[in-house]
């Protein structure tokens, strides 16, 4: 049995406005195992990046713990939140988010120089992460607007790992792709799982969220049920039915 | 302290930095040199400038006067009556110094003195006391400015918030809880009428429901009364139906049990009608957050009695004006009836949040536990406190419909649990 990597109590989120009170999340106790991929499902409005973005310590939650690892991170500070996302936490977000007036190694290397000061170690980490991701060499100098979707989302998994962090999350990755981009991206998020690293994933794309082996569903601020399944080895007809049957059940 | 201290200390402090200022204005240092000074000194050294340069001799130097060094006529220091004052002409031209040659009787030169020039550090102390005398002004004009916030705080803005809540608590129909009246605050009379106000509502809601129970009961006795000689009638009527053999008087009989019963329900059914009134109190759930629950405990315990446990994070479902009149009544019972402190403990029990107060009174019989709640039960220790015996019962309706609970326990004290459902 895996240990819990990251643990919820009672964790709520409630944004006001003049007064008037949303609650958006209510109550959610979850557990995160080391080496799961956990996605996170359910309809627009549901509370899903809200959930994501107070897991991985990006927004405060207005009321309960949030522990990484045996520390309780709901009490730290805005700037310790900093240090600690910068440590321990990686992002891949669908809007990739790269800085345009970088090249792609150079944009993988700042967000490298926040935590690592060694810079040749770094830039022996990054190119063994480029050449994971299958970005062709001389890919890696050009701009991001030089380069397709699919790459720049391919150095976005790059940054978010250069930092080696325990937890890899990602908000919708494959959501601005096309069909094939979008197919290596969550081939490359299944191998970074396969060696061990957790993933927490936010979707809206059921063949996305085959690639879980925990499928949590929100709905209205609340985890309604979840589906657990074997490690992803490929395409299986029988795990995509399970997924809309349990889907479906969910009122999907 | 009354607004007109506050600015009657404002102008006095405008004065008084005033007056500082012209005070120290007038003050100015004097950095000439002291001319007699300067002469007692020249003619001393020239008396014995044979002796100067011998380790015994001392420079003479008054308290307080200032330093001068001592040079031959090549230039070369003598003395000083301290160090790192000028000790050479160059030096002595840089700084201001003064410089006085010294001659024997024939007019000879001797040497010279260079007298230091004090003046920086004379407007350097000068400086320093203008800036502590303006500095102090400005303290003491921020300090007043604290204080008139408070001031305003404590007097207008807190009991105003104070009223605030009386008046929520009053329009929520809770009518036990007291105004408290600051004899010292602006509000000292306003508040004394809205607490007059208030205790007259209390009584006349209480005259009426003395009333309406009276009504109630007689309604209830009526009942009673009416049903024992209709079930005789009807008794009476079957009686003589099986005497009788058949016909016209036997349909007659029949019609007569037929009608005894109807009246006998429509009685039961005045009797029930009674109790529906209850209905009519609205309850809306809505999420609350463990913060505001908080909140509203602390609101409700106008006394201060009650040691708040911490109240383990998370979001419940509630109506916070029903839930408000719930902890209110079991504030109020627990000062009427104990009058002692209250703990207050949560905690969380799988999908639902479970709150305790506990009081160390004399507690209820065991027996009269399970009726607390009943409509209008009041226990045996009751008799000589004033209430109704609603309070418990309406509690646990408002608890029922904000999908929680309700339950008392005397064990030691009197001790009320509510259980709410996480949202």
């Amino acid at each position: 049995m895996a240990s819990a990597i990251l643990t919820t109590e009672k964790l709520c989120k409630t944004f006001s406005n003049d007064g008037l009170q949303q609650h958006v999340l209510k109550n959610i106790d979850m557990e995160i195992t080391t080496g799961e991929f956990t996605v996170i499902m359910g309809p627009s409005g549901a509370g899903k990046s809200t959930l994501l973005y107070a897991l991985s310590g990006m927004d405060k939650p207005t009321l309960g713990k949030i522990i990484f690892d045996g520390r309780d991170i709901s009490q730290l500070s805005t700037d310790g939140l900093a240090v600690f996302r910068r440590k321990n936490c990686g992002f891949v977000f669908q809007q990739i988010y790269l800085m345009d007036t970088m090249s792609l190694m150079d944009n993988v290397l700042a967000a490298g120089l926040l935590v690592n000061k060694n810079k040749k170690e770094l830039a022996r980490r990054a190119v063994s992460l480029f050449d994971q991701t299958g970005l062709a060499r001389e890919q890696w100098s050009k701009f991001p607007s030089q380069v397709s979707g699919g790459e720049a989302q391919r150095a976005g998994i790059v940054r978010a790992l250069i930092n080696d962090p325990a937890i890899l999350f990602a908000d919708e990755p494959t959501g601005s792709l096309n069909s094939a981009a979008g197919t290596s991206v969550l081939d490359i998020l299944s191998e970074v799982n396969r060696k061990g690293r957790s993933v927490v994933m936010v979707t809206h794309d059921v063949r996305s969220a085959l690639r879980g082996d925990r499928i949590v569903y929100l709905k209205d601020g609340a985890l309604r049920g979840e589906c657990k399944f074997e490690k992803y080895t490929g395409d299986d007809a029988r795990r995509n039915e399970t997924l809309l049957a349990f889907l479906k059940d969910m009122g999907w | 302290m009354k607004v007109r201290s506050y600015l009657i200390a404002a102008v006095l402090i405008f004065l008084a930095g005033i007056a500082g200022l012209l005070a120290l204005a007038k003050n100015v240092p004097d950095t000439s040199l002291d001319a007699v000074f300067v002469n007692e000194i020249v003619q001393a050294l020239e008396s014995d400038w044979r002796d100067i340069s011998g380790e015994a001799y001392v420079l003479p130097k008054a308290s307080g006067a200032v330093d001068y060094a001592v040079i031959d006529k090549d230039g070369r220091l003598i003395k000083a009556t301290r160090r790192g004052i000028s000790e050479d002409e160059n030096s002595a031209a840089l700084h201001r110094d003064t410089v006085v040659t010294l001659s024997d009787a024939d007019g000879a030169q001797l040497g010279k003195i260079i007298f230091f020039n004090d003046s920086e550090t004379k407007w350097r102390q000068y400086r320093t006391g203008l800036l502590i005398g303006c500095a102090a002004v400005m303290a003491a004009y921020a300090l007043l400015g604290v204080l008139f916030v408070l001031h305003l705080r404590r007097r207008i803005l807190s009991p105003f918030r104070t009223l605030k809540h009386f008046a929520a608590s009053v329009a929520g129909g809770n009518l036990d809880v007291p105004l408290p009246m600051d004899r010292g605050n602006a509000f000292g009379a306003f508040s004394e009428s809205f607490d007059l106000m208030r205790a007259e509502l209390a009584k006349a809601r209480e005259g009426e429901q003395r009333a309406n129970r009276s009504k109630k009961e007689l309604v209830a006795a009526l009942s009673h009364d009416i049903k024992t000689p209709v079930a005789s009638i009807k008794a009476v009527a079957e009686l003589m139906a099986a005497d009788t053999p058949g016909g016209t008087n036997k349909a007659r009989l029949a019609t007569i049990t037929e009608k005894a019963d109807q009246i006998d329900l429509l009685i039961s059914n005045m009797f029930h009608a009674t109790l529906e009134e209850l209905q009519e109190l609205k309850v809306t759930p809505a999420e609350l957050s463990s913060r505001e629950l908080a909140e509203l405990i602390e609101r409700a315990d106008y006394l201060r009695l009650a040691r708040v446990g911490v109240i383990p994070e998370c979001l419940v479902i509630a109506d916070p004006l029903r839930l408000s009149q719930v902890f209110d009544n079991i504030f109020s019972n627990s000062y009427k009836y104990a009058n002692t402190g209250i703990d207050v403990t949560a905690r969380l029990d799988g999908e639902r949040l479970r709150l305790e107060f506990a009081d160390y009174g004399a507690g209820v019989l065991p027996e009269e536990l399970p009726l607390l709640t009943q409509k209008y039960f009041r226990g045996g220790n009751a008799t000589d406190k004033s209430g109704s015996g609603i309070g418990l019962y309406i509690s646990s309706y408002f608890m029922r419909r904000m999908a929680g609970g309700i339950e008392c326990l005397s064990d030691g004290g009197f001790t009320v649990g509510l259980t709410l459902t996480l949202a």
